[in-house]
């Protein structure tokens, strides 16, 4: 019931806002429903630590004839995602506080938000389908009008990069779902019931990866990526980066690895490789680049890999590293593209060559800026640090070679972290960063959040990981 | 029987009316016919009545696919007001003649006899030979009313022949008898009745436009009124498709390997064909006709399947596509009127002239492409169940490539309402009878979905 509440309440709300003209209202009415959606979560977070599943499980009849019901329930890969998605939605939307955007613009978020709580809850393969649809109609519609350069070409790339994808994950769900015994159903337990032969699991794992891999995106689906999160507006790439891309993880830990068991060792190792391809790939380019958004897409990629990779390497220690990953990406980069809209709104400028001194007149930014940095390049203590160690040790115990490579990327990540805040940071101030403000109000707030749940998640990520 | 009967009043009605200048009434008079006949198909619902020694049957197949048609019709009808508004010319010939198209279309769709079946289909295109060229000083509606004619009775031909062919091989022209002769024929179906079957395929698939026999429909339903266009796609279409079913239920025992796999590669020709033709398209109206294409290939999918799913495949995807289609073609007419054209270019910064006209044309392009959580995706998911259902795995793949294409041309249009700017920026006034119609229609686009058990459950 509670879950059917934290799905249908952003819906509803975002309904309202459609219709509403005033922005500043509906901007606090959006805030203040994320909000509440928080605490509404949190119920059912206490409910899951008191062990009343009962309250988490909805199951209403849908499409009976075709054995569709409209099911979701919340366990605990399902609680820690959306106990994300319900934590990082106010801190974005208060990350935007001070731009004027439209409406429209609110009631898309929070379109959005309600559609990434259906693919975390779903447990029936058509609703899945449908709400990891749905999400991308907010996201494409946000991208388009009011992002950057060039958005609109690249706006439609990412809709039918990701569409594409999206529908080999439907063909793929019919077809087991024809496979069921009849009458057919649609229900993850029973899709995950089917034994195809292992010839036609390759099929479904491929159809399934290749959607959930651009999702993420994995090498060599990634291409729409850096563009999109440079063109997409500040909220857009965080919910991009934040939360959007963990559907993708979510996906393969939830419906691909139960519907197609018996080809893992084989194809699963395929794409583990590809995964740290990307995170190679991706630490590499990342240091060369000069404009910040881009490097932070390129960190992105890498880290996801890395977190694609450890989904497949198939043991608990790996499975949980990658879920507390999962919490403390998102929150880093929303922290990490928090700092990028600082700057570009200070300095008019995201190019990393022009930036210099900046810690010099805005010793509170340096400190937040440092603090995020340091959980991107995992340092212990910070919550980056828990998510990688716990993956390298399951990749170690699943391969010795790729947890060795994985390794040394982490090595690549810091050059390229510990390089952009030198250069942007140290050094002296010229004429653009000389008059930067330091955070304060608004931004000061998130700031703290953000830095208070880097350091409790890297002292006790018990809370996460209690829950797996 | 009663619908057809109250129909045919009321378009003898609308041409008396019209003969005697009564022009503020015709509207009113016609969309009144069409509700009364609407309420008659209701009390025989989940009944099978055969008329007139089983010339017309009408079971809950042609109940429900009689409503969708005359409730499209009415939709239709009420969009004619913002079309005809600022013509003087009298309107009691071409809503009378609407309204006898359609009785052909019911005819058709209820027919138990090949004669019968022939008849209606008949007085269907002919009516509509005259409705594309009813605008008589429009060049291109001219030409398209003759190309119509020429290929439609081309076609018609065909068909006859087919229907001539079944005859000499079972011996009758009632549907049960022809089906019945296949099915017990011992020493295998003859080659009469297998050469009528293809012939009776060819006719009907030029009629609902499949490639390849598709290529009357883009010059027609660009040339013809907007107005009869949105009819042709609308009622003619889904009068196609439950006639066509109705053929392949009836008449052809699925047995027959003779027309299925023929109608499979149709349907993928179709698919491939509307998709990646009306990628090149510059002008709304003509880009919509070869999606109508490739929508028959979706629903030939359905038809091929040939299971108990088919049918109500076939009835949730009629119900989409004819919704969005009339919500489409209801903006461009509006667009033509404003700014002369449809080309893509013309709806630029329709998102500011009209905010209302903007978003439910966005939610009809969404639908028509497949996206959740519209009708639009659960009419391709139920179609794609049944055909899965059957085996056709590679006609689904061909259907996905074909959906993933036409995200590119339905994407245009409205991305240039809302992210380009027009010279003419003054506010587009509509009509309120247009209002509700785009408006009623986006609403069931949207609303469908969470209802569709109760049209899952008809039993057709």
């Amino acid at each position: 019931m509670i879950t059917l509440a934290i799905i249908l309440f952003p819906l509803l709300v975002s309904l309202g806002l459609f219709f509403l003209k005033d922005a500043k209202s509906a901007r606090n009415a959006a805030l203040g429903s994320s909000v509440i959606t928080l605490v509404i979560t949190c119920f059912a977070w206490y409910y899951y630590l008191q062990g009343q599943l009962d309250n988490l499980v909805f199951n209403i009849p849908w499409i009976e004839s075709l054995g569709v019901r409209f099911a979701g329930a919340i366990d605990g890969l399902s609680l820690v995602l959306v106990l994300l998605t319900a934590l990082l939605f106010p801190l974005i939307l208060l990350t935007s506080f001070k731009t004027n955007y439209k409406a429209s613009f609110y009631a898309l978020v929070l379109l959005m938000q309600s559609a990434l709580f259906g693919v975390f809850t779903a447990t029936d393969g058509l609703v899945f389908y449908i709400f990891w649809e749905m999400a991308l109609i907010p996201i494409y519609f946000i991208c388009a009008l009011w992002g950057g350069e060039n958005r609109i070409r690249i706006t439609l790339k990412f809709f039918i990069y990701t569409l594409v994808g999206s529908l080999l994950m439907l063909v793929a769900l019919i077809y087991m779902y024809v496979q069921t015994p009849a009458p057919h159903s649609f229900s993850l337990a029973s899709l995950s019931a089917v034994h195809l032969c292992a010839c036609k699991q390759v099929w479904i794992f491929w159809a399934l990866f290749i959607a959930f891999a651009i999702k993420i995106p994995v090498f060599p689906f990634h291409t729409w990526q850096p563009d999109t999160y440079t063109t997409a507006p500040n909220a857009g790439s965080m919910l991009l980066a934040g939360i959007m891309l963990k559907m993708g993880i979510y996906g393969i830990l939830r419906w691909l690895i139960p519907l197609t068991p018996d080809v893992l060792a084989v194809h699963g190792t395929i794409a583990m490789i590809l995964g740290v391809i990307g995170l190679l790939y991706g630490s590499i380019i990342a240091i060369m680049q000069k404009e910040i958004k881009r490097l932070i897409a390129y960190s992105s990629m890498a880290h996801v890999g890395l977190m694609a990779a450890a989904t497949f390497a198939l043991n608990m220690d790996a499975t949980r590293g990658v879920v507390v990953q999962m919490v403390s990406h998102g929150i880093l980069v929303v922290g990490l593209f928090f700092v990028a809209d600082i700057i570009s709104r200070r300095t008019g400028t995201l190019q990393i060559s022009s930036l210099g001194g900046i810690a010099k007149v805005a010793p509170r930014f340096a400190v937040f800026f440092m603090v995020v940095m340091l959980g991107a390049v995992a340092l212990p203590l910070t919550s980056g640090f828990v998510g990688e160690f716990l993956m390298l040790v399951g990749l170690y115990q699943f391969n010795v070679w790729i947890a060795s490579v994985a390794g040394i990327s982490i090595i690549l990540g810091a050059v390229y972290m510990f390089w952009l805040y030198q250069r942007t940071m140290y050094g002296n101030t010229n004429e653009i960063t000389a008059k930067f403000e330091d955070i304060k109000g608004v931004e000061m707030v998130v700031a703290v959040i953000l830095i208070v749940l880097i350091l409790t998640l890297g002292i006790y990520p018990k809370i996460i990981t209690s829950l797996v | 029987m009663n619908t057809i009967i109250a129909l045919s009043v009321a378009s003898i009605l609308t041409l008396f009316l019209g003969a005697f200048k009564h022009k503020k009434l015709l509207l009113p008079v016609v969309i009144v016919g069409l509700l009364i006949s609407g309420f008659l198909v209701l009390p025989d619902w989940d009944i099978t009545i055969s008329h007139y020694n089983n010339m017309l049957i009408t079971d809950n197949f042609t109940n429900a696919f009689s409503l969708v048609m005359i409730v499209s019709a009415i939709l239709v009808f009420l969009l004619a007001n913002q079309y005809y508004k600022d013509s003087d010319r009298s309107l009691e010939d071409v809503f009378g003649v609407t309204l006898f198209s359609l009785i052909g279309a019911l005819v058709m769709v209820e027919s138990g006899n090949l004669a019968m079946f022939f008849i209606g289909l008949e007085i269907m295109s002919i009516s509509l030979y005259v409705l594309a060229g009813s605008n008589k000083t429009n060049q291109k509606g001219n030409e398209a009313a003759m190309k119509y004619f020429l290929m439609g009775s081309f076609a018609s031909a065909f068909l006859l022949f087919g229907i001539a062919l079944l005859y000499g091989a079972s011996g009758s022209l009632y549907n049960k008898d022809i089906y019945d002769y296949a099915v017990n024929a011992n020493s295998g179906i003859p080659l009469m009745y297998q050469a009528g079957v293809i012939l009776l395929v060819v006719g009907m698939a030029f009629k609902i436009a499949s490639a390849p026999f598709h290529f009357w429909a883009p010059d027609v339903y660009e040339g013809s009124p907007t107005i009869i266009t949105t009819f042709m796609v609308s009622v003619v279409k889904v009068a196609g498709f439950a006639a066509f079913f109705r053929l392949a239920q009836t008449v052809f025992p699925s047995a027959a390997e003779v027309w299925v796999n023929t109608v499979a590669v149709l349907a993928a020709i179709s698919i491939l064909v509307g998709n990646f033709t009306a990628l090149f398209q510059k002008d709304v109206k003509r880009m919509l006709a070869y999606s109508s294409i490739s929508h028959t290939g979706y629903v030939l999918l359905a038809l091929v399947a040939f299971n108990s799913f088919s049918s109500k495949a076939l009835l949730i995807y009629s119900i989409a596509y004819v919704l969005a289609n009339i919500v489409a073609f209801g903006v461009v007419m509006v667009v033509r009127q404003a700014d002369g054209s449809s080309l893509n270019d013309a709806f630029n910064g329709l998102g500011k002239r009209n905010k209302g006209l903007a978003v439910c044309f966005t939610i009809a392009m969404l639908s028509l492409t497949g996206i959740p959580p519209l009708a639009g995706f659960l009419a391709k998911y139920t179609v794609f169940v049944a055909a899965l259902n059957s085996g056709w795995l590679w006609l689904v793949l061909v259907a996905i490539l074909g959906s993933a294409v036409s995200i590119f041309y339905y994407f245009k249009p409205f991305m240039n309402a809302w992210f380009k700017e027009s010279s003419n920026k003054e506010p587009i006034a509509v009509l309120p009878s247009l209002n509700f119609v785009i408006i009623f229609s986006t609403i069931l686009l949207v609303v469908i979905p969470f209802f569709i058990n109760y049209l899952l459950d008809i039993a057709l």
